[in-house]
């Protein structure tokens, strides 16, 4: 019922670069990738980069940050 | 290894298909440190071009057809709230699925606002009929009965 509301873009998800990040990570093949079960640089730190957001609800954070003490993780 | 950790790797392992012993994880201290740990348990491949890239010129073909944005005004950092419209933000997110060939995109969500007042309205429709039913105590099981049914029902309309 109150599906027609749900009109905002997920933190993390809200901006053109997370949309791409998003098609790297979860569809490799349609930007050229060729089939193989070998995976690229930019699809690991794609998809890890969405584990960590889903997981640790943080946006802001690149390769140098600590999960203890800047990701606040227990 | 506290209990976030924990689950940050058995997610890492599940999405990678890969296995992550404890020694392993407790000397996981970075982003980056996870990065070269997952790495180094995959095959990877030397695959000319930046994918980011490609993403990026896709969406942004995509876009200028589908939402009348000019191609100078999307960039990267650009907030997708910009670029789709908001009366129709529904219907052209799917559309935009669509066009793209993605069979599954980052879902839309309620607004802040619209889920506190859920969570309001679930709370007071279990802590209005204990208060009423305490004040008269012959009827409060009845009282029980009503008020778990509305915050069932309003629970109910959330999750749909």
């Amino acid at each position: 019922m109150t599906r027609p509301m749900k009109t905002k873009f997920k933190v993390g998800y809200d901006k053109v670069r997370d949309l791409a990040r998003f098609l790297v990570a979860q569809y490799p093949q349609l930007l050229g990738k060729p089939r193989t079960a070998k995976w690229t640089e930019e699809e690991i730190s794609c998809l890890l980069r969405e584990v960590i957001v889903e997981q640790l609800a943080v946006t802001n954070f690149d390769d140098s940050s600590r999960f203890v003490q800047d990701l606040h993780i227990d | 290894m506290g209990l976030d950790a924990v689950e940050l790797v058995m997610c890492v392992e599940e999405k990678f298909g890969i296995s992550i012993t404890d020694e392993e994880a407790s000397k996981t201290l970075t982003v980056g440190d996870l990065k070269r740990l997952v790495r180094a348990k995959l095959e990877v491949a030397d695959v000319a071009g930046c994918l980011t890239q490609r993403a990026f010129h896709l969406i942004r073909k995509n876009a200028t057809g589908e939402f009348g944005v000019l191609r100078r005004d999307l960039r990267p950092d650009t907030p997708l709230e910009t670029v789709v419209p908001e009366s129709t933000r529904r219907e052209s997110w799917q559309h935009f699925q669509v066009a793209l060939g993605v069979a599954q995109f980052p879902e839309l969500v309620r607004p802040h606002t619209v889920n506190l007042t859920i969570t309001a309205l679930v709370l007071s429709s279990l802590l209005v009929p204990v208060w009423y039913g305490a004040l008269h105590p012959v009827h409060f099981g009845r009282w029980m009965l009503f008020g778990a049914i509305v915050a069932s029902a309003v629970g109910w309309v959330r999750h749909g």
